[in-house]
């Protein structure tokens, strides 16, 4: 898979750590802003904190 | 192929594993800072506090999911602030970013004979308001600010109890059918941190002091928290 993205993109060398570096990059803002948070409301369950319920 | 699909995804958890304490530790907090910030800006300017005659005013009740205080624990951190809502409802209040701390509803008001009971999450991946209670030391003081001025309340002690124990909210916690004549700030969280939630932690603290809100801050709140000074946190491009 990594061969297939790194024959994926034309140009050198070079340039294609550049764009593959910006593809990585605007993946990690895509979790941080959608997918971490979303997971975080969707799967994981905050503790219980009220007595007397 | 599977080696490196595999590979990717345990970056993804890993990256999940960092942004978390990052998200509620910095992000939230930092948010919760900033409204309560403009919390406070707001009621000094309506001006909707109580007039002050020497007696403490208790706080109109608020509608069911409304923000009506904002409580300062220097314990909790220096800068620490979070806005205190009516109702202990998840969805409405305890699980959201920009409000964090429910008030029992069936527990008395700020200024009121009786026990104010705050809950909180101590841990999770949304909000954690109540994250630092066993920093608590007797004698701490914890600020409960509304449109009419600071309550000072100081921390007495804490006790773990199971979640069936509804008595820590009585206007006398612990006792049943006993008026209350002090005034009471409960604060109760889950037990243990991050380990499940099979007991409750509950922390008390005694009324002490009222400032109207004409008179600005408690002196001890600018001490304990620089960032207090003019009623207003400061951010970095703000000091001079």
């Amino acid at each position: 898979m990594f061969s297939l993205l790194w024959r994926f993109f034309p140009g050198p060398a070079w340039f294609r750590v550049i764009v593959l570096l910006l593809v990585a990059a605007a993946l990690v803002y895509a979790l941080i802003t959608y997918v971490y948070p979303w997971v975080a409301i969707e799967f994981l369950e905050p503790e219980e904190v009220t007595v007397g319920t | 192929m599977v080696g490196e699909l595999l590979l990717l995804g345990g970056l993804g958890v890993l990256g999940y594993i960092i942004w978390q304490p990052w998200h509620t530790g910095i992000g939230v907090t930092a948010k919760q800072a900033d409204l309560s910030a403009q919390d406070s800006a707001r009621w000094d300017t309506e001006q909707t506090a109580q007039p002050y005659d020497g007696v403490v005013p208790v706080t109109a009740r608020p509608a069911k999911s409304e923000v009506f205080g904002v409580l300062r624990v220097p314990a909790f951190g220096t800068t620490y602030a979070n806005r205190v809502a009516e109702g202990t409802d998840w969805e409405t209040v305890l699980n959201l970013d920009e409000k964090g701390i429910g008030h029992y509803v069936n527990t008395q008001m700020p200024g009121e004979p009786g026990n104010v009971a705050l809950a909180g999450h101590r841990s999770g991946p949304l909000i954690n308001s109540f994250r630092e209670v066993m920093n608590l030391r007797v004698g701490d003081p914890l600020f409960l600010e509304t449109a009419d001025g600071w309550y000072t309340y100081r921390f007495r002690n804490i006790e773990y109890v199971l979640p069936t124990e509804g008595d820590v909210l009585n206007p006398f916690p612990r006792l049943d059918g006993v008026p209350g004549t002090d005034q009471i700030l409960t604060l109760t969280t889950c037990h243990p941190k991050w380990a499940g939630s099979d007991e409750r932690a509950i922390a008390y603290s005694v009324f002490e002091s009222f400032q109207p809100r004409a008179d600005g801050p408690p002196a001890e709140l600018l001490e304990l928290n620089p960032t207090m000074e003019g009623h207003q946190a400061l951010r970095g491009d703000q000091e001079g």
